[in-house]
């Protein structure tokens, strides 16, 4: 069960419009290393966790990612709220706006929708935290780049706090699968599934 | 504490909670409704109680509710998607 906290988790206050920016950080809401994605994959993956503290840090990450979706919805949103038909053209924005005008839907900055087929939920729970460090890394990447591309001061600042994030993620992955490999007999590291063959442990 | 009591203490919580959830919904559409106003003041109050309760004899129900005095309880309970967390 949740609750709705009624703010953002880092401030986003834009006061300039480009729709050119909103155009390449959407991706980050919709895109294969996006929020969404973040927050289904470890929201799913979670039931099938055989560690309970590694269970509770798939959710209380997976909440933390629903939270970043908001604040990549919020970042995209300011930077398109006063647009003008003229800003929509200039920017090549008119292929998001014919569909969306300015409402926000989860998209890769090349326009393919969201889908779970960028994430994996494997029922092991090997499998699993290595695709989670894998994801961290890339949605850092994801950053990195946007960072190349977006000057703006106000959008940057937010981005650099979520970038970091991805880096703190990716550290407690790193210690999730330390515990899960320290339940499991080490001499039989990858020859079982944790999550199913010896699910209570 | 048997399973017959645990299972009292979350029904209250669930109960309480459902009222919150329910009033919540109906004032966002009709916010001066004075009945439904009052309906969420008990409810909230009621669920207020419930969770003081379950916390004190079953565990944390939300990580802001965790005692840290020498260990981070919050991952030591089973999950509620565990069939030992539904009594």
């Amino acid at each position: 069960m949740w609750n709705y906290e009624n703010r953002l988790q880092f401030p986003v206050k834009i006061d300039c419009t480009s729709p050119a920016a909103a155009k390449v950080i959407i991706t980050q809401l919709g895109g294969p290393d996006g929020e969404t994605a973040a927050a289904m994959r470890y929201l799913n993956q979670r039931y099938a966790m055989p560690n309970r503290h590694v269970a509770g840090l798939l959710t209380d990450i997976g909440t933390e990612e629903l939270a970043h979706m908001e604040m990549i919805a919020a970042i995209v949103r300011q930077l398109t709220r006063n647009m003008t038909m003229e800003d929509v053209k200039k920017a090549g924005f008119d292929t998001y706006f014919v569909d969306h005008t300015g409402g926000i839907w989860p998209q890769a900055a090349s326009g393919m929708p969201f889908s779970s087929m960028v994430f994996q939920s494997k029922g092991d729970a090997i499998t699993d935290l290595f695709e989670d460090l894998a994801a961290e890394q890339k949605a850092r990447t994801t950053y990195d780049n946007i960072l190349r591309l977006v000057d703006i001061p106000d959008v940057r600042e937010p981005i650099k706090f979520l970038r970091q994030r991805e880096v703190t993620h990716f550290q407690r992955f790193g210690e999730a699968l330390r515990m899960i490999q320290e339940d499991m007999d080490c001499k039989n590291f990858y020859a079982m599934n944790p999550s199913f063959d010896n699910p209570n442990k | 504490m048997s399973g017959n009591e645990r299972r009292c203490i979350l029904n209250r919580v669930q109960q309480a909670g459902f009222a919150v959830d329910e009033a919540v919904l109906y004032l966002d559409t009709h916010p001066c409704d004075s009945n439904a106003l009052a309906f969420y003041q008990k409810a909230r109050d009621e669920q207020k109680r419930a969770v003081c309760e379950y916390n004190a004899k079953i565990g944390p129900l939300t990580n802001d509710l965790v005692e840290p005095a020498n260990r981070w309880s919050w991952t030591d309970c089973p999950w509620p998607w565990e069939k030992e967390a539904n009594y």
